[in-house]
Formats: structure tokens, C-alpha cells, sequence
């Protein structure tokens, strides 16, 4: 059976793998030449800050589209597995052999799922060492930074895995292979929306801080400012009672003068770890939800 | 023909014409709602509340230019490549119909119908644009994914799409291996496209005083240098002339600096439209011509 999926899949297997290598060796030789820039940096922080954002910008800007790499892994690693079968009618064949359909689909999901998850995962480590060249400066954040989250550490391993289920799962239920591949297109989509527009903030309760902007701790997921009046009540920006007519120049000196303070609502940077393995359970708990249905669905019929 | 062409691919245009009709409509209430937020506001107020306005939909309208990939998969793809796959092409080839008029037909019917629907999708996104006009959300030359969802360019990137889809599907002649390869050339023109756009015509160079923070408006940014006192263009000012970050700006004006940009004024907007459909029509008429030799040369 592990011949059969190897046999059958090999060709999404070894361009994964391909360009795996090449971004893994590009960032590797990127990542090697920051570190001797770093090491010539001026003492300027200013200066310092310049360099090394010119060098992060540039790759950064394709980093930004690595949380929908996972759709592709649906698309071209899930969806045939089962849709193809039953479009192509092969299936008669594979599922009247001495290996039962439940063996069959269970070795095919589980060599694949690893695969997949072993592929995201070896992705989230290298754009971890990538980001590591850039130590202690905002460049390197990667739980403040929604897009980089979900492509560092576990959870993009689990966002893989869950990709490659997702096309799975849609195509044994729907049993054509485009009709499948657009549903998964469609239901990633609106996840991945959903996780980064909303859903990361109801992890955990957000820590309050007072202070001023410069007072953010580094690396921090800010959920919202507010601003607090001389007499203790809070309010958001955009209901202030003062200051509603100033310019952007003046705001701030605006709301100093009235003795407003600040307020900021954030994650702090050592919730990085829990925050990974929540987002990283629940997308085990709809993987798992999406292979019992796949596997409904084909012992049944 | 015509009646094959949309029975064959009907799916797919109630798909596309609901997704579009859906998003149109979240684009309107949005529109509508965010012309009554900012009624009567000015100053830092309005750019506050437009922001916040912004915001909610920034996420997705930052990944429409990668939206026409999905018509090159949906409905590029399969023209051809699922006819030889299954071997329908036998039985379809052989008809009264000569396969080039076959061929032709699909072509032009599916292209317009997908150029409309790109069209559609940039004015749509040109009008939710508009209403955030005299801030920078309301960018629409400045912002390089706006840029690719608005005015003639959406139809082109959309056509484009379709076609590098088709063509894939020629070449390849099986789907999963030309939905693939059209993801990736797709991606490819688009990344080129966004580093060279630039490059459409010769930017226009403005000098302005160094300490003036310059309120720029929506223009294509192309570079910039510095001025030297002796008037000279220089990459960077002088090293260690000004080390304090704080007061940098005033103390290189004070040292006789002047800013220089490279950019491409707010009103080339449609010059640049046309110059980015006219590239990507033609790109799409060589893709065209691939799939129709291969095609026509094709033995059945």
C-alpha cells in the first residue's frame, strides 16, 4: 500500500520537495549573508534599522503569501486522492483488491497527512532560522505579525496537514475532482480570513497596559488601544469627547494636554508558544472531524 | 457552439457570477456604510475613521490581483485538458464543427465572458475605492494590489489568467499538471509585473526641501537620492554628517540637502492601465496561438 501512494502521488511529492529545497536554499544563503551584514552594522540605530530593512523587505513581500501555500498542498495533494479515483471510475478497481477500502484510504491519508505535515513543518523551521538572522529587531517578530504566525513554529505544520484533508475530505464527499478543488479553495479561504481577522484574539485574554505607544513591548499582538481620562473612564479612539477636530500633527500633543492616557490591550511575546499549540489543537480537532468524514463517506458507499 | 460552450461550462459561470454578485453586494453595504461614517468629518477624525473603515477589508482586497489564478484553474484548465483526459476530444473533433471553429468558439465565448466579469469586478472595486478618496486608503495608482483590481487592467489580468489556464491545458494535456504550471507562471507574471511596473514610462523627478515631510498623493513612487549642496545626486548624504535620528531631516536640510523622488504623477493612472493591459494582451494572444496550433496540429 505505501508503494501504491508513492507510486500514485510521487509527482506532487517530489515538486514539494523541489521547491522546498530551492526557498529552503535561498533562505539559508540569505540568511548566511545577513549575518555578515549584521555583523558590519553602524552603531546608528536609525542607520541600523535602515540596512536591515532594506534587506528584510524583499523577501519579506513573498513571505507574506506563504500562510496560503497549505491551499495548494488542498488542491493538488488532497483533492485527487478520492475525487480522481471516483471521476476516473478506478476506484471499482482499487477498492475490489485483497487491501480493503478502509485500509486504502487510511494508508493514503496517513502517508500523505505526514508527508504534508512534515513539509509545513520543515517550512515553519525555515522561516524561523530566516527570521532569527534578524535577533532583536522588530524585523524578527513573528507572533506580533499575523501572516508570519502562521508560517513559523507548529502550527504551520498543522495548517498543512489540514489543507491536505480539507481537499481530501471534499473531494471523497463531492466525488469530482474540480467541484472539490473549488469548495477547498472556498472553505480555506474563509478560515484563513477568519483565523487572521478575528479568531487569534480569543485565544486568551488580552493583558492591559498603560503607557504610551513607545511603552509596546516588542513582539507583542496588539489587540486595541484606548485612551483613559483624567477622571478613569476609558474610551476607544474613534469615541474620545476631545480632540475630535484636530489634525494628525497635533492629536497626540492634543490629548496630552487634556491629561489623556493610554491604554493598550496586547498578547505579550511569551504567549507565542501557547498561542501556537491552541491554533494548532483546534486545526487537529477539524483535521481529524474532515478524515472521519472522508472515511464515512467511502466506506459507505 | 455558443450553446455547447456555456452547457459545458455553465458551473462555472453561476459560480463566478454568484461570487461576484456576493462580493459586489458586501462591497456596496460597505461603500454605503463608510460614505455615512465619515459625513461631515474632517481633519484627523475622517483619516481615523476611514482607516478603521479600511481596515475591515484591507485583508481581502490585498489578495485580489491572485483572485485571476483561480479563473486560469476553473476555467482555463479544463478546455482542453479535460477533453483529451477523458478522451471526449475523439467524439467532439470529429462533428460537423472543424475543431479550429470548435477551438475559436470556446476561446472568444469564454474569453469575453471572463473579461466582462474582470471588468465588472474592477469597477466595482474602483467605486468602493472612491469612497475613501482624498486619503491614502483611496489610493488606487499608489496601492499596487488596487492598481491590479481596478479600471481595464482587471479584465486584462483576468483574460490572461483564462488563457494561461487553456494554453496549459494544450501543452500539458492533462489538468492537475496544467493547473500547476499555470499557478506558477501566473505568480511568476504577477510578481514581475508588480517589480517592473514602474518601468512603463520614464519617471518624473521632483526636488523638494529635505525637512518637508511631503504630502504626495497617489502617485507610483520610482526611487529616490539626495541633493548635495554642490548639486550633485547622491545615493546617501555624506556618512556621519547627521547621526541623531530624531533631528535628521532638519539637520541634512540645514546642511544643504535637497530630497529627490522618482515617481509617476496620480494622472498617468490610465496611461499606465492601458500600457499593463496592452503587455498582458499580448501575452494572451501568443497563449492563444500555442492552443490553437497545438490544436489544430494534433492528430485525433
Amino acid at each position: 500500500m505505501f508503494w501504491l501512494t508513492w507510486r500514485q502521488h510521487r509527482m506532487q511529492v517530489l515538486v514539494t520537495a523541489a521547491l522546498l529545497l530551492g526557498a529552503g536554499v535561498y533562505l539559508l544563503v540569505h540568511g548566511l549573508r545577513n549575518a555578515d551584514m549584521v555583523a558590519a552594522l553602524p552603531a546608528d540605530p536609525g542607520e541600523r534599522e535602515r540596512i536591515m530593512g532594506e534587506r528584510f523587505r524583499p523577501v519579506y513581500q513573498v513571505l507574506t503569501w506563504l500562510p496560503w501555500a497549505p491551499l495548494l498542498v488542498g488542491l493538488f495533494w488532497g483533492a485527487p486522492v478520492v475525487a480522481r479515483e471516483y471521476e476516473r471510475g478506478t476506484y471499482r478497481l482499487a477498492w475490489t483488491q485483497s487491501v480493503t477500502r478502509h485500509r486504502w484510504l487510511a494508508t493514503k491519508l496517513a502517508w500523505l497527512g505526514l508527508l504534508a505535515a512534515l513539509a509545513g513543518l520543515a517550512v515553519g523551521m525555515m522561516v524561523d532560522a530566516w527570521l532569527a538572522t534578524f535577533a532583536d529587531t522588530r524585523f524578527a517578530d513573528r507572533f506580533g505579525n499575523p501572516t508570519v504566525f502562521g508560517s513559523t513554529g507548529v502550527v504551520s505544520g498543522a495548517w498543512w496537514l489540514f489543507a491536505f484533508m480539507l481537499g481530501a475530505a471534499t473531494g471523497a464527499v463531492l466525488r469530482r475532482l474540480l467541484p472539490a478543488m473549488a469548495v477547498t479553495v472556498a472553505v480555506f479561504t474563509a478560515l484563513l480570513f477568519g483565523v487572521i481577522g478575528f479568531g487569534r484574539d480569543l485565544y486568551a485574554e488580552p493583558v492591559r497596559i498603560a503607557g504610551g505607544f513607545d511603552e509596546v513591548p516588542r513582539d507583542a499582538m496588539v489587540e486595541e488601544y484606548g485612551w483613559v481620562s483624567p477622571d478613569g473612564t476609558e474610551y476607544l479612539t474613534a469615541d474620545l469627547p476631545v480632540c475630535q477636530s484636530a489634525d494628525r500633527t497635533e492629536y497626540l500633543d492634543c490629548l496630552a494636554e487634556e491629561r489623556f492616557s493610554q491604554a493598550i490591550y496586547l498578547h505579550p511575546a511569551d504567549r507565542y508558544w501557547r498561542f501556537q499549540w491552541t491554533e494548532t489543537a483546534l486545526l487537529l480537532v477539524v483535521t481529524a472531524a474532515l478524515a472521519a468524514a472522508a472515511g464515512y463517506r467511502v466506506t459507505r458507499r | 457552439m455558443f450553446w455547447l460552450t456555456i452547457r459545458q461550462h455553465r458551473m462555472q459561470l453561476v459560480v463566478t457570477a454568484a461570487l461576484l454578485a456576493a462580493f459586489g453586494l458586501v462591497l456596496l453595504v460597505h461603500g454605503i456604510g463608510t460614505r455615512s461614517a465619515a459625513a461631515g468629518l474632517t481633519g484627523e477624525d475622517l483619516t481615523q475613521v476611514l482607516g478603521e473603515r479600511h481596515q475591515m477589508l484591507a485583508l481581502v482586497i490585498g489578495v485580489l490581483p491572485v483572485v485571476p489564478v483561480l479563473v486560469g484553474l476553473f476555467w482555463g484548465a479544463p478546455v482542453l485538458a479535460r477533453e483529451i483526459e477523458r478522451g471526449t476530444h475523439v467524439m467532439v473533433w470529429t462533428q460537423s464543427v472543424p475543431r479550429r471553429r470548435w477551438l475559436l468558439t470556446k476561446l472568444a465565448g469564454l474569453g469575453l465572458l471572463v473579461t466582462l466579469a474582470g471588468l465588472a469586478l474592477g469597477a466595482m472595486v474602483s467605486a468602493w475605492t472612491a469612497t475613501f478618496e482624498g486619503t491614502r486608503f483611496g489610493y488606487r495608482f499608489g496601492d499596487t494590489a488596487v492598481f491590479a483590481s481596478t479600471g481595464v487592467a482587471a479584465g486584462a489580468w483576468w483574460l490572461f489568467a483564462f488563457m494561461l489556464g487553456v494554453a496549459g491545458g494544450a501543452v500539458l494535456r492533462r489538468m492537475l499538471p496544467a493547473m500547476a504550471v499555470s499557478i506558477a507562471v501566473f505568480l511568476l507574471v504577477l510578481l514581475g509585473v508588480f517589480l517592473y511596473r514602474g518601468d512603463y514610462a520614464a519617471p518624473e523627478r521632483v526636488v523638494s526641501p529635505a525637512d518637508l515631510a511631503s504630502e504626495s498623493g497617489d502617485i507610483l513612487p520610482a526611487g529616490g537620492a539626495w541633493l548635495d549642496p554642490a548639486g550633485k545626486e547622491v545615493a546617501d548624504v555624506e556618512e556621519g554628517l547627521c547621526p541623531e535620528r530624531a533631528t535628521f531631516y532638519k539637520c541634512v536640510a540645514d546642511n544643504g540637502y535637497q530630497s529627490v523622488s522618482y515617481l509617476h504623477p496620480a494622472d498617468r493612472y490610465w496611461r499606465f492601465q492601458w500600457t499593463e493591459a496592452g503587455i498582458l494582451l499580448v501575452a494572451t494572444v501568443l497563449l492563444a496561438g500555442v492552443a490553437y496550433q497545438r490544436v489544430a496540429r494534433r492528430s485525433v
